[in-house]
């Protein structure tokens, strides 16, 4: 990725990490992730829990 | 409390400190303090997200919010899946590109120094207060409750957070976070598993649901439209948008957790699994609040849940009203009790006139009950004018104290302050961070160090936790905290996100113009939260629509300035 450094933005920060600091590299990787199929993904779970939590309150109401 | 609650609170707190300093010992650039050297992945991410936002008043506020109030608040949180989403697309591969350590930083790059300035100073103001409140919710419950020392309570718990915080920057910050995450949730767990074993033994679940949803208290989704109501939808879904898109795409208490992220995927992936696990996690919060208020139909609650209230007025001249109260409540409590026992005998026959009776009765008991607690607020407000007169944030914490087993007591309280210092934590290390980048070496000393700003931003994150520290000290008068984090911030957030969106989506809008549309914006907001009755929530949505409309009509009549190229496009 090209990065992009404008005046005033992101100052002196982009070296790599100090010796001693491990690498996060026993959690899963994001390769090949279908992004739009996740966005779906989370709006339809939220459509659902819309309508478990109206179905809840109606049948205990 | 008992010693085996005390081994348990201790050796969690004490464990978390000392697994967050440790993990922080390692000598960092600025990178690695501000920013875990931008190394971590998705699961460490997702999960610091919600810690940052779950405080401790979550999880002492939200229940007793379900038990006065009903589930309805969940609906608060309706929004944040979309905000996620928006996010997801727009802020984060924008951040990630320009390799920014605040989100106020992307602001010059499109508005200039004077915009990025007053965001970061916005922020500065609604965050360290926030921050106070946060530390001061938990140390001032369990003071009630357990007769601590609310200062020294205070004292303790911030130095412990600044302790690791300001050794181990952001890495100690989110390593530590998902620790503290997993145990305040499991306390929760513990606690609803307690609280449902805890009712009559002839009482089942599903009739306790049915106790509960019956009187009002599994009222999740409204779809009425109403302005004044504080929690339906509606303004969950739109105002909690908003107020989502502003909390997590501007505050740089929450964009500082995903900033940490390998790559813009996972900073991504964080954000999208926080949108799919918080409406449940909250539901889950506030389902325990609704066990409890069960839990109480069987079981007599105190008049008042504030003990320290509750003797103040005993020994005022208005004593002799309050114990009449307290008989008033106790013969309604049996009162209920037995039409909670006729329902239930109704339910059992499928006797659908006896439900609808017993139903009627039980609900004319309850508006007789919730006046006679309103009548002894009343009364304390009036024995001590300017005491805290809502018992809201007391009511999950005296029925832990009182009905859950020695070691459970202290795990709950372990819970709630392991989530206090994660909020606490996030809320210093932004304030520092902010403070190093967007204020001391933008206007200060451009040409500081490396080796200074880590020092400046240790230091910065010392002194906002004694700001902190100190605002707990004097904090008072909150009602349900919960409640007054979030007003705080829907103050300001709307606002904030009108320059954000300005700054993202419009190419011909100049920092002039978005600088008067953000204090127009914040005016208009002002002027709702003190001449109106408008429901808060949507003081996020006034603020960004007023914003950016008086932004884009400013610019109409301000001076020609050539508007630089949206990065986003």
């Amino acid at each position: 990725m090209r990065e992009t450094r404008e005046p005033g933005v992101g100052g002196r920060g982009s070296e790599p990490p100090t010796s001693g600091q491990e690498p996060d590299n026993r959690q899963p990787t994001t390769d090949n992730v279908n992004w739009p199929l996740l966005y779906a993904v989370v709006i339809g779970e939220l459509a659902i829990l819309i309508l478990v939590f109206y179905a809840f309150t109606k049948a205990f109401a | 409390m008992r010693p085996i609650d005390w081994i348990v609170l201790i050796g969690t707190v004490v464990a978390i400190v000392a697994y967050g300093v440790w993990k922080g010992r390692h000598k960092k650039n600025l990178d690695g303090y501000l920013l875990a050297g931008r190394e971590l992945k998705w699961p460490t991410i997702a999960l610091s997200i919600m810690a940052t936002q779950a405080s401790a008043i979550t999880f002492l506020s939200t229940p007793g919010q379900a038990y006065a109030d009903g589930m309805r608040f969940v609906q608060f949180y309706l929004g944040l899946p979309i905000a996620m989403v928006i996010l997801s697309i727009t802020a984060v591969p924008i951040y990630h590109r320009l390799r920014i350590f605040t989100a106020y930083e992307y602001l010059e790059t499109r508005f200039g120094v004077g915009t990025r300035t007053l965001t970061s100073v916005l922020f500065l103001i609604q965050r360290g207060l926030s921050t106070g409140i946060t530390l001061y919710a938990p140390a001032l419950i369990v003071s009630v409750i357990l007769g601590w020392n609310i200062h020294l309570t205070n004292v303790v718990v911030g130095l412990m957070v600044v302790l690791y915080t300001a050794t181990g920057g952001t890495k100690a910050v989110s390593r530590t976070q998902v620790h503290q995450l997993v145990i305040a949730l499991g306390g929760m767990a513990v606690a609803l598993i307690i609280a449902v074993h805890s009712l009559p033994h002839d009482v089942t679940l599903v009739e306790a649901f049915r106790v509960a949803g019956r009187m009002g208290r599994l009222n999740a989704i409204d779809f009425k439209f109403d302005l004044k109501t504080p929690y339906n939808f509606w303004s969950g879904l739109i105002g909690g948008a908003f107020l989502a898109l502003s909390y997590f795409g501007t505050d740089q208490s929450q964009v500082q957790r995903y900033l940490t992220g390998a790559s813009a995927a996972e900073s991504r992936l964080g954000l999208l699994i926080n949108g799919m696990v918080k409406v449940p996690m909250q539901f889950f919060i506030l389902f325990v609040g609704a066990m409890v208020f069960v839990f109480y139909q069987f079981i007599a609650p105190p008049l008042f849940f504030n003990s320290v209230q509750r003797a103040k007025v005993a020994t005022s001249p208005y004593a002799a009203d309050y114990l009449a109260l307290e008989a008033r409540h106790s013969q309604q409590f049996v009162e209920k009790r037995a039409d909670v026992q006729t329902l239930l005998a109704a339910m059992r026959a499928h006797n659908s006139a006896g439900i609808d009776t017993a139903t009627v009765a039980l609900r004319h008991v309850q508006a007789r009950e919730t006046a006679t607690r309103a009548a002894a607020a009343a009364l304390i407000g009036r024995t001590q004018p300017g005491a805290d007169n809502s018992d809201t944030n007391y009511i999950f914490l005296t029925f832990v104290i009182d009905f859950l087993p020695a070691g459970v007591v202290g795990l709950v309280l372990a819970a709630i302050f392991c989530a206090a210092m994660s909020a606490t934590s996030s809320g210093l290390n932004s304030l520092a961070s902010t403070t190093v980048v967007d204020i001391f070496r933008r206007l200060g000393k451009p040409h500081a160090t490396d080796a200074e700003c880590v020092r400046l931003s240790k230091l910065m994150t010392i002194a906002w936790g004694v700001f902190a520290i100190g605002f707990a000290e004097f904090a008072n008068r909150l009602g349900s905290l919960i409640e007054a984090v979030n007003k705080l911030g829907s103050l300001f957030y709307g606002t904030i996100l009108a320059i954000f969106l300005l700054a993202f989506y419009t190419k011909r809008v100049s920092g002039t113009a978005a600088f008067f549309g953000a204090l127009i914006g914040e005016g208009a907001v002002v002027w709702c939260a003190v001449a109106t009755d408008m429901a808060w929530l949507w003081w996020n949505v006034i603020g960004c629509v007023v914003g950016v409309g008086a932004a884009l009509v400013v610019q109409r009549f301000v001076a020609e300035q050539k508007a630089t190229k949206p990065l986003s496009s």
